[in-house]
């Protein structure tokens, strides 16, 4: 556990020592305090007739982050703790400490999935904070849990992400190609269900707004529960895939 | 003398056929085996399934009398490696460099780091990022991140590699000094006979992914001049034996 601790936090390391990481932070802020101007600007331009009121920016936000801009941060995380390694070969530097290849595997991608969870915490707060500023904070209180929950629900298909991210990564021979096949693989996966209607429920990545299924209208459990070992078995396949692809490498 | 490294039947062969065929030797504690060979020949291989870079395809490693491969963690906690170039992240300190690989260590602290960059001379650019750093300079960052955890067994494949002549005999004089002083064991390799010759007391020849020879420096010296004629003479017996 230790090991796995040290080579968690090394990994953390040189993912928030890049910059790239918080400029993407910036620009999530940015995007929503976008939209508040646009509300704005709408109501300035119609001389009032049109009335947009913030109402839940934290919720309304969450769907662009959650499919767009949050797989493109855990996509470069990845990208840069494997691909990026194995390329310009410092991922000797780690083999070569007494940290197993499989506890490496484990803490790249939870240091890549943090990342992500982080960029989801900053969002909500920031969310939270522009609401209660620009909009009408006594009904703010009354969503904000509701608000966390979703947020925290959708942290799960993020995960499975960031586990098939990690294998592609794998299968890659350059950290370029590793991106451009994230983002291919996800954006096929994420839409073939236009053309082929079955794959709509069968992909993980139906699941990037994970909250709707579960916030709102009650769900029957045994209806959830196919969604739920979807899940877990998208994320035992990528793993075990990523891993055997990981231990059999020569360096 | 306790066995620190012992390798048994080890072949390892890429796709295109070159690779280490059946190689057996043994490193006792205090030792200094330099693998003498020319490029290509194999050494790195060896080192590289050593410090688990690479899968053998059969074979036995054993590092203090346990499997290396099963007992892993627990190995490569005894061992310092600098394999091929040094693996460095450019974009962090020298510091930074160690105090993230020192995480793994419990007794290396911000003393140990600080000596270390005294011993290997990089005080002074501690806080410089080591993307900026010389081919020199890497190579004794590479050096200080192999002696970090204290080590019993030091593996360093080509370590004068782009070190100007005092960066040469500086690396020398470590070896064997932490040989002499604190008995530890090292497994290093070079193409240059001079520079083994020098370093080692047991030198092991690889040629064509074959182990050779293997003998103290003494044997190798009792009947030829310099490591070099001993060198050419084992060669040319094997390139004899293939003609034949």
């Amino acid at each position: 556990m230790k090991t796995l601790c040290a080579s968690y936090r090394n990994e953390l390391d040189k993912l928030f020592v890049n910059k790239k990481y918080t400029v993407f932070l910036v620009i999530g802020i940015l995007i929503c305090m976008g939209k508040i101007g646009v509300l704005w600007a709408v109501g300035a331009v119609s001389k009032g007739t049109v009335n947009l009121k913030i109402s839940n920016l934290a919720l309304e936000m969450l769907p662009f982050f959650a499919e767009v801009l949050v797989p493109l941060v855990v996509f470069m995380a990845a990208t840069d703790l494997m691909c990026t390694e194995i390329q310009d070969n410092t991922m000797k530097a780690m083999l070569l400490r007494p940290v197993s290849r499989f506890k490496l595997l484990i803490s790249k991608t939870l240091a890549a999935f943090t990342v992500g969870a982080v960029n989801f915490i900053v969002i909500l707060i920031a969310c939270t904070v522009l609401e209660a500023i620009f909009g009408d904070a006594s009904k703010l209180w009354g969503y904000v849990g509701n608000n966390a929950a979703a947020y925290l629900i959708d942290l799960i298909p993020l995960f499975v992400l960031v586990l098939m991210a990690m294998l592609v990564n794998l299968i890659s021979k350059s950290s370029t190609l590793a991106m451009f096949l994230c983002f291919l693989i996800y954006a096929v996966m994420k839409y073939c269900n236009y053309f082929v209607i079955w794959a709509g429920s069968a992909l993980f990545t139906s699941y990037s707004q994970w909250h709707k299924l579960w916030i709102g209208t009650a769900i029957p459990f045994s209806a959830m529960s196919s969604k739920i070992f979807l899940l877990i078995g998208s994320a035992i396949v990528f793993f075990t895939a990523a891993y055997y692809l990981f231990d059999k490498r020569d360096f | 003398m306790e066995c620190v490294l012992e390798v048994k039947g080890l072949t390892k062969l890429y796709k295109n056929g070159r690779g280490v065929k059946n190689i057996s030797f043994q490193v006792e504690k205090g030792d200094v085996l330099g693998l003498l060979g020319p490029n290509g020949s194999g050494k790195t291989t060896i080192m590289k399934v050593i410090s688990g870079l690479c899968r053998k395809d059969s074979g036995e490693i054993k590092i203090f009398e346990k499997d290396a491969e099963e007992n892993f963690e627990e190995c490569m906690r005894k061992i310092g490696c600098l394999i091929e170039a040094p693996s460095i992240y450019g974009y962090l300190s020298a510091y930074k460099n160690l105090s993230m690989m020192s995480r793994f260590y419990d007794s290396v602290g911000k003393t140990e780091i600080e000596k270390l960059l005294e011993t290997v001379r990089l005080s002074q650019y501690k806080n410089d990022k080591a993307g900026r750093f010389s081919l020199g300079m890497k190579q004794r960052l590479g050096l200080a991140m192999a002696l970090l955890s204290e080590p019993e067994l030091i593996i360093l494949d080509e370590p004068a590699n782009g070190l100007d002549i005092e960066g040469m005999i500086e690396i020398r004089e470590i070896i064997t000094k932490l040989a002499a002083e604190r008995g530890i064991t090292f497994l290093v390799s070079s193409h240059l006979a001079n520079e083994i010759e020098k370093t080692c007391n047991k030198v092991a020849v690889i040629y064509e992914g074959e182990l050779v020879s293997f003998a103290t420096m003494q044997e190798a010296l009792e009947l030829n001049p310099a490591l070099e004629d001993y060198f050419l003479s084992t060669v040319k017996e094997k390139r004899g034996n293939i003609i034949i």
